[in-house]
């Protein structure tokens, strides 16, 4: 157990610092005119995320909880049948690029 | 000997964490539901299985990183570079939801005024990660369904038979 962790607390440290790189280098972009713009159209203090339960609130019931699920399945579905799409055309262009590559060699 | 049967694999360990932690995933993505300070809260524990789920693969993130520039199939290229985009995206999603938090901070007497920009960036950066994981998933297909096959199908060896074997 203690060699377990020994082994990975440097990993662990490095993911970790490599996290606060990519968080402390994404905050100048409050400062753009992109972020100024967004504030300007929704107005300073403008809480976003509509439909969230705040604090205070009591949590939607189990009925409630499958439009938040849709959403997500919906958003991972797209990325995975969008790859799925990606890797069988990729395999469909090799699979006729080997064919016509016997062809010629077989003209040869 | 029956110590070693009762020993998981690396790869039982790997299932079992990705289940976990696609499950948390989707818990903490559901705010409308489960309301905000759950949502917080949870998403700082996801950090956890996260970094163990980074960990368990870190001798092929640096074996791959060391050959980047060298020869590599191009599957594994795009997956180490996709990788990483997965790892800024939900970074910066995190990033965003700590700095509009309305539950967790403000429980530890840190108050912040909370912009509209982080907010919707935070939006943004959780969507596209919803999708990005989607590819991942994808792009590890055949582990994902070898491995279920191994540990979770017909016939398959689990812990307990295989201490019972040697037993």
């Amino acid at each position: 157990m203690t060699t377990t962790i020994r082994k990975n607390l440097v990993p662990a440290l490095l993911i970790l610092l490599a996290g606060l790189i990519v968080s402390f280098a994404a905050l100048p972009l409050e400062n753009t005119g992109w972020a100024e713009g967004i504030r300007a159209g929704v107005g300073i203090g403008g809480e976003g995320g509509e439909g969230l339960v705040r604090e205070g609130q009591s949590p939607a019931g189990v009925v409630a909880m499958i439009g938040p699920l849709i959403k997500v399945a919906a958003l991972m579905g797209i990325g995975a049948l969008l790859t799925a799409l990606g890797l069988w055309l990729i395999r469909m262009v090799r699979q006729t690029g080997s064919g016509r590559g016997e062809i010629v060699e077989g003209n040869r | 000997m029956a110590q070693t049967s009762r020993k998981m694999s690396t790869n039982q360990i790997k299932l079992y964490v990705d289940i976990f932690l696609l499950l948390s995933f989707i818990l903490v993505n559901i705010p409308q539901a489960t309301g905000i300070p759950f949502h917080e809260w949870a998403s700082v524990l996801f950090i956890l299985p996260l970094l163990i789920h980074i960990l368990l693969d870190w001798k092929w993130i640096v074996s791959i990183t060391k050959r980047m520039f060298g020869r590599l199939p191009g599957e594994v290229r795009f997956n180490h570079i996709f990788d990483l985009i997965i790892f800024i995206m939900m970074t910066l999603a995190l990033m965003t939801g700590f700095v509009i938090s309305e539950a967790a901070l403000p429980a530890l007497g840190i108050h912040i005024t909370i912009d509209p920009f982080w907010s919707m960036m935070h939006d943004l950066t959780a969507n596209l990660t919803m999708v990005l994981i989607g590819v991942h998933l994808a792009m590890h297909w055949g582990w994902i369904v070898s491995a279920f096959k191994r540990y979770f199908g017909r016939g398959s060896v689990s812990t307990s038979a295989a201490t019972q074997g040697t037993d």
